[in-house]
């Protein structure tokens, strides 16, 4: 494997550096990274960058192949990396993708400030804990049939409105409408739905969240008047994704790959498959719907909690309503490309069609949490994001493994700061 | 791996005439394939049944194939949550005394 260095990049600008095809023999396109000179020097720690120049490598990549400012190793292909391939004769990459397929982020607003939920704070967590199982294992008696759970993967959120699970001005919301198509639930294997189907309205495990949280500061009226947010107002952030039928789409198209792939490959995870192939088209197929399956678990996490805020303060389902909810471990097609993004949020900009009317004068928003108990933002897409296929970072990065971090802040140090 | 998602001392059990049996049939090109389909098999078989296993019969095993069976015992609780099986720095190789390892990556 080719090893990268600092000196192998050319400075662009103070945030963004570039390694040129010619610096390494196989790369097809410039490796470009989104970083200030302190977070790149950071990155050249683990493999990520090395991971980059490896996609940079691989045949119908398109312009460069990108790093994100949160960018870490990842399975194959970092976390925060960005690729692109031309759809005609272009690769599609589960390893681009990811095990979490449509793993996101929705944000919800509600008609309260911090003043008015202080006093029934326990209650709504413990019914919010009630109404959501959430941590190790936790799964909920199944809500839907195998039926139905094949109307959710092919339809998405459309599926489960029409069965009173939200409001109908909820899927306006959401990135494509909760849908992405083309979207078929035959190429996703009984074993995948059978993981899913005691999953789905479950929050799951590992970085996934829900957080009930403070606007703490405006720093565009105008923005935040369009998106219905105000200083002291209370909204609720939810980080989850398509659990074990999405973990298990990505397994079984990955070992599908490999039986069909000749030759030596960098690396197994980034085994490529011809888009327009019928093995890729049937991954892009089931990479849909186990996206739609992760939509319709937000959708439900959202209709629980509407429940738990009725049962405690006496609320209206309107009291709570979907800012945004997007995806960050997805491949698309986007303008002829298939952009993959891993641990990326699209960030597309104004006027753009795909954009819900509300928003479509500002631009898309983009969600960015933090780590757990400091601030999250909320930023929208602009015109400068063309460069990197509209597509911006999806959270606060990892400094340390999980490994370093549980040694150094045992449990115990933990509670006592 | 079930070490790890669970009691370590549950492991002492031999099983009885209720013990769970899960089947298996897997063929791959190369043993790296192989193993990591074996564990994501038995990983789908707990998240699906609430099992874990602490024990693999096989009737046929090569670098090529395995045809067995699993022995398992209800899950009650989790000490950790593994959710799929990748093929990230894995590294199978025999050490000193000639016993098979390996080095395997699950995520979390």
């Amino acid at each position: 494997m080719s090893k990268v260095n600092f000196e192998d990049f050319k400075k662009i600008n103070d945030y963004l550096w570039e390694i040129s095809p010619e610096t390494f023999k196989k790369m097809k396109v410039p490796v470009r990274v989104y970083e200030s000179k302190d977070i790149l020097l950071d990155s050249l720690k683990d493999n990520s960058l090395n991971q980059l120049i490896n996609i940079a490598s691989l045949k119908g990549v398109k312009d460069y192949a990108l790093a994100m400012p949160d960018i870490h190793e990842g399975y194959g292909f970092p976390i925060g990396g960005v690729a692109a391939f031309r759809a005609e004769n272009g690769r599609i990459l589960p390893g681009g993708v990811g095990f979490d397929i449509n793993c996101g982020v929705r944000l919800l607003k509600t008609n309260y400030q911090k003043n008015e939920i202080l006093n029934f704070k326990n209650y709504l967590l413990n019914e919010l804990f009630k109404q959501i199982p959430s941590g190790l294992g936790k799964k909920r008696k199944a809500i839907f049939s195998f039926k139905e759970i094949d109307g959710i993967l092919n339809k998405g959120v459309d599926f489960i409105i029409e069965k009173g699970y939200g409001l109908a001005e909820d899927k306006e919301f959401i990135e494509d409408r909760g849908s992405l198509s083309p979207a078929d639930a035959s190429k996703v294997s009984f074993i995948a739905k059978q993981r899913g189907i005691n999953q789905l309205g479950t929050l799951g495990s590992g970085n996934h969240f829900l957080e009930i949280q403070e606007v703490e500061e405006i720093f565009n009226k105008r923005v935040a008047e369009i998106f219905g947010i105000s200083k002291g107002q209370i909204t609720i952030m939810i980080h989850t994704g398509s659990h074990g039928l999405g973990h298990q789409v990505a397994t079984d198209y990955l070992k599908k790959f490999l039986l069909k792939s000749k030759g030596n490959l960098i690396d197994k995870e980034l085994v490529p498959m011809p888009f327009l192939s019928e093995q890729g088209q049937n991954y892009f197929k089931a990479m849909n719907a186990a996206a739609n399956f992760a939509f319709v678990n937000r959708q439900l996490i959202t209709y629980f909690i509407r429940v738990s805020f009725k049962k405690i303060l006496n609320s209206k389902t309107e009291d709570i309503r979907i800012v945004y909810d997007l995806a960050h471990n997805i491949a698309k097609l986007e303008n002829g490309l298939l952009v993959h993004r891993k641990g990326a949020t699209r960030a597309f900009p104004a006027d753009h069609q795909s954009l819900p009317e509300k928003y479509r004068k500002i631009g898309q928003p983009v969600i960015v949490p933090r780590t757990m108990g400091t601030n999250s933002f909320i930023l929208i897409g602009t015109l400068s994001a063309k460069k990197s296929f509209y597509s911006v970072c999806h959270g606060a990065g990892r400094i340390m493994s999980r490994k370093k971090l549980q040694k150094q802040f045992l449990a115990k140090k933990l509670l006592n700061n | 791996m079930f070490e790890i998602i669970t009691d370590k001392k549950l492991f002492q059990f031999k099983g009885s005439k209720n013990t769970p049996i899960r089947e298996f049939k897997i063929s791959a090109p190369d043993k790296e394939i192989l193993l990591v389909d074996f564990l994501s098999k038995a990983l789908a078989f707990s998240e699906i049944n609430n099992e874990f296993y602490f024990d693999a019969f096989f009737d046929v095993f090569d670098e090529n194939i395995a045809v067995g069976f699993f022995l398992g015992l209800p899950l009650e609780k989790k000490a950790i949550e593994i959710k799929g099986v990748s093929y990230h720095n894995l590294k199978i190789f025999q050490n000193k005394e000639k016993e098979w390892q390996a080095i395997i990556l699950f995520d979390l």
